[in-house]
């Protein structure tokens, strides 16, 4: 669920692959943080769209995998890659 | 019709199968050349890859189980045998007819389902694997049996490493298009066994905010895992062409691109500091710091970052490393990204959409342009070229009447300047236009190496196929007109030429011949040779061949030379064969490949020495498009003669024609040649008035010299050659005609219609 606290919007249980487009909305309307601390799972769709946001995280995801996996890199910079098939 | 992306991809397809096929050849010779495989694995995912888009599934299917195949060849070292190349090579033929279909049709052959099914099948056998979905799971590749590196394994996170085994990295891209799947590749990157270290990034230059489509997946992950690499692939079973497992071997952080930091460098570096700090019980803090250390210390080595490494061994606190190996990673990656708002491209990220495809070498930047343009337009711009070069011709007569019949005399010569200087220009314009339509023979000889692979397997002989000067360029025709008889003698000195191992052997010969085409550009002339190193052409027996089929007399058996026997070969009606073979030898062959050669203005040659081999030469002209003919006068009239077969002109005095019966004959250098004249050839009145010398064309026709007489010489340009065709193209002794500069069309004569 995507839900919007003033100038924070606010990923709550299960982020789908539908929320996805809610959450670029919100993003493109403008925003300052996002608090992902309610989010206990993320579709990589959303995930993406967090990316792509570049805006300020706050909390840690309530599910366990995506505290320890996915919170690091999405506070950090993400790194352009290429995709090489040969290596 | 067919859309612009259909049509894209049958050439593409086409283009990338063709080059799948070469790779595939080269490999089977030598099977470590890993630029290859990795170019022919290439090919054929993309192809693959970009069938997707359309619904073939069978293109798709018999592609995967190739792709799969030389992913095992690449990363299992399976060895290719040449049963699998069979295979391969039908399987590129079947997914090549299909292409060709699907332009003619719009549509596959009903039966290419159960055909990609037997094919992909038979594929799927070479690598052992008993079930479809096994065989899925093999293409995420076994890699290679490297070295497990122990350092890096030991360097793990203690509590996470159950065993001190290999650790897999895994690059996952997932499709763009997998969210309208229902993928969910986050999910499936999470739930991978032994997940030890996660990371994710744009897998092609991100766009604009406002431009950006969440739909659309442009994500990259890498993972590292301990798991052992079966449990791997069976997790990756479903995303296997969109994923790839290698082992983490050192050695594979190749020096050359520390510049930048190889993405598994830096992955693990970036793992360490996470890991650094995160809270964690007090007694496993010196652990950790020294095993983040450690691994850290170890990647930038083996990316060639020493100096950078022992850096790091001074940090003593868990924070104090975390910042060095952040610095580390801020100093070496200035790449360091890239949200949509910063979204212009780096310069190695450029050919991003593109980069699975491609081998896309940092040096590539500067890449030729090059267009691809339909014959159909080129061929008009070559015609108005004729047409230009025609008309300019003109100029010189206008000045010629400008001076004689205006009395213009410094007009004329003001048009002739100016003719001097469209001449020039004209010709440059032939040059270039000539220029484009070049090829290199290469485009002919490429489609050999297949033929003689398969073909020597077909009749049991090993042979070697060299080829040599496939860069020389000719015309397109002509390069187009090569095939047919390039690939009748090579099928001749496969099947008649070049003997059996076992015979080669007794015979005191390697038990592999060898055949070469060689291509050199000689003059004005392509020629093309076909060598083999086989049992040669008995002199003797083509004599006794030729004379029990009747095609020479006895007294000619007794006084032909060995060479001119040899020749005979191109006689129609001739074949030696012992047997007729399925492969040549029906006694039709090497005079149509003769009729061919000679049809596109080329001529043919042999030389054979017994035991030793056979050399058979083509030479063709460079170019059809511009013919030289010398005009001769025959009374009033006016006839083009090809200059190729002029060898001479001689003014002959009537005494020294000597007649033999009704022939005539004169007596050129102590030999005799025959005299025909013209007039009699095409049936036209002799000239009123027999003059003291008769002007002598000697003409080379079919080997033979013959003096052709007519009125007078004539002078040599160059002209566009149009074959006679519609209701003229019964019409036999004339190759075709030409206009001239005032508008009179020229007929060429075609001397070897008129005088055999």
């Amino acid at each position: 669920m995507i839900e919007r606290a003033g100038g924070t919007i606010r990923l709550t249980g299960s982020c789908t692959v539908e929320d996805a487009e809610t959450l670029f909305n919100q993003v493109l309307e403008g925003a300052e943080a996002i608090d992902v601390s309610g989010c206990s799972f993320l579709h990589t769709a959303c995930l993406q769209v967090l990316l792509a946001a570049r805006l300020r995280l706050t909390g840690t995801p309530a599910d366990p995998a995506l505290a320890r996996w996915v919170a690091p890199f999405l506070q950090a910079p993400i790194l352009h890659a290429r995709f090489q098939t040969e290596n | 019709m067919i859309d612009d992306l259909l049509a894209q991809f049958i050439a593409e397809s086409r283009e990338l199968l063709v080059e799948a096929q070469a790779d595939l050849l080269a490999l089977e010779r030598a099977p470590d050349d890993t630029a290859r495989i990795h170019r022919l694995f290439r090919s054929i995912h993309t192809v693959k890859g970009s069938s997707c888009l359309f619904d073939i599934p069978p293109v798709t299917r018999v592609l995967h189980a190739g792709e799969d195949l030389f992913q095992a060849v690449r990363e299992r070292g399976l060895g290719l045998t040449p049963e699998m190349v069979d295979a391969a090579l039908s399987a590129l033929d079947l997914a090549a007819r299909w292409i060709d279909a699907l332009e003619r049709n719009g549509a596959l052959p009903a039966a290419a389902a159960g055909l990609a099914a037997d094919a992909a099948t038979r594929l799927r056998g070479y690598f052992d694997a008993p079930a479809e979905t096994a065989a899925k799971a093999g293409a995420v590749a076994a890699p290679a049996a490297a070295s497990a590196p122990a350092a890096l394994a030991e360097g793990f996170d203690a509590p996470t490493s159950q065993h001190a085994g290999a650790l897999h990295l895994i690059i996952y891209r997932p499709a763009e298009s997998c969210f309208f799947r229902g993928e969910d590749p986050l999910y499936l990157a999470l739930q991978t066994p032994g997940l030890a270290a996660l990371s994710c990034a744009w897998a092609s230059a991100c766009a604009p905010l406002q431009a950006f489509d969440p739909y659309h997946c442009n994500l990259v992950f890498h993972l590292v895992s301990e798991a052992p690499l079966p449990e791997l692939q069976a997790h990756l079973r479903y995303v296997a062409q969109d994923s790839i497992v290698s082992l983490l071997p050192p050695g594979s952080f190749s020096a050359a691109t520390a510049r930048h930091l190889p993405e598994p460098v830096h992955d693990l570096l970036r793992f360490s500091a996470d890991m650094l700090r995160q809270p964690a019980p007090a007694a496993e803090q010196p652990g950790r710091l020294a095993s983040a250390r450690q691994v850290s210390a170890n990647a930038l080595r083996s990316a060639g970052l020493g100096d950078a490494a022992s850096a790091l061994a001074e940090a003593a606190a868990a924070e104090a490393l975390a910042d060095a190996i952040d610095a580390v990673l801020a100093a070496a990656a200035p790449a360091a990204l890239a949200g949509p708002d910063c979204a212009a491209p780096q310069p190695e990220a450029a050919p991003a959409e593109a980069a699975p495809s491609e081998a896309a070498p940092p040096e590539a930047i500067g890449v030729r342009k090059i267009l691809r343009v339909d014959q159909e337009k080129f061929d008009l711009l070559m015609n108005l070229v004729g047409e230009l070069i025609v008309a300019k011709n003109s100029l010189p007569y206008l000045a010629r009447r400008a001076d004689e019949h205006y009395g213009a005399r410094a007009l004329g010569r003001e048009i002739n300047d100016q003719y001097g200087v469209i001449d020039r220009i004209v010709q440059e314009l032939q040059g270039a236009v000539m220029a484009v339509r070049m090829m290199p023979v290469g485009q002919v000889f490429q489609r050999f190496p297949r033929l003689v692979r398969d073909l020597a397997r077909k009749l049991g002989k090993q042979v070697d196929l060299v080829i040599t000067g496939e860069a020389t360029e000719a015309d397109k025709n002509v390069i187009e007109s090569l095939f047919d008889p390039l690939l009748h003698m090579v099928r001749n000195s496969l099947d008649h030429g070049i003997e059996p191992p076992d015979e080669r052997e007794a015979g005191g010969k390697p038990r592999t011949a060898t055949l070469t085409l060689a291509a050199r550009q000689d003059g004005d002339q392509a020629v093309v040779e076909i060598i083999d190193d086989g049992r040669g052409i008995d002199p003797e027996v083509i004599k006794r061949k030729a004379y029990e089929r009747g095609l020479i007399d006895e007294a000619r058996l007794n006084s032909i030379t060995d060479q001119e026997a040899a020749m005979l070969i191109f006689a129609a009606g001739f074949s030696t064969a012992e047997r007729v073979s399925d492969v040549s030898g029906r006694g039709v062959g090497m005079d149509v490949v003769r009729a061919a050669v000679e049809k596109a203005g080329g001529a043919i040659s042999l030389s054979s020495a017994v035991h030793l081999g056979t050399t058979l030469r083509l030479s063709l002209p460079l170019s059809m498009a511009v013919t030289r003919v010398m005009t001769v006068r025959l009374g009033e009239r006016l006839f083009g003669i090809p200059m190729d077969a002029v060898l001479e002109t001689v003014k002959l005095p009537r005494d020294k024609i000597t007649r033999i019966k009704s022939a005539e004959a004169f007596v050129l250098r102590e030999a005799i040649v025959p005299l025909c004249h013209l007039s009699s050839l095409l049936a036209l009145p002799e000239d009123d008035a027999p003059a003291d010398e008769v002007a002598v064309l000697v003409v080379r026709v079919a080997g033979q010299l013959v003096g052709l007489g007519i009125s007078a010489f004539g002078e040599v340009m160059e002209v566009i050659l149009k074959p006679l065709d519609g209701a003229l193209s019964r019409i036999t002794g004339y190759c075709g005609t030409c206009l001239l500069g005032d508008g009179r069309v020229l007929l060429v004569l075609d001397l070897k219609g008129l005088i055999a």
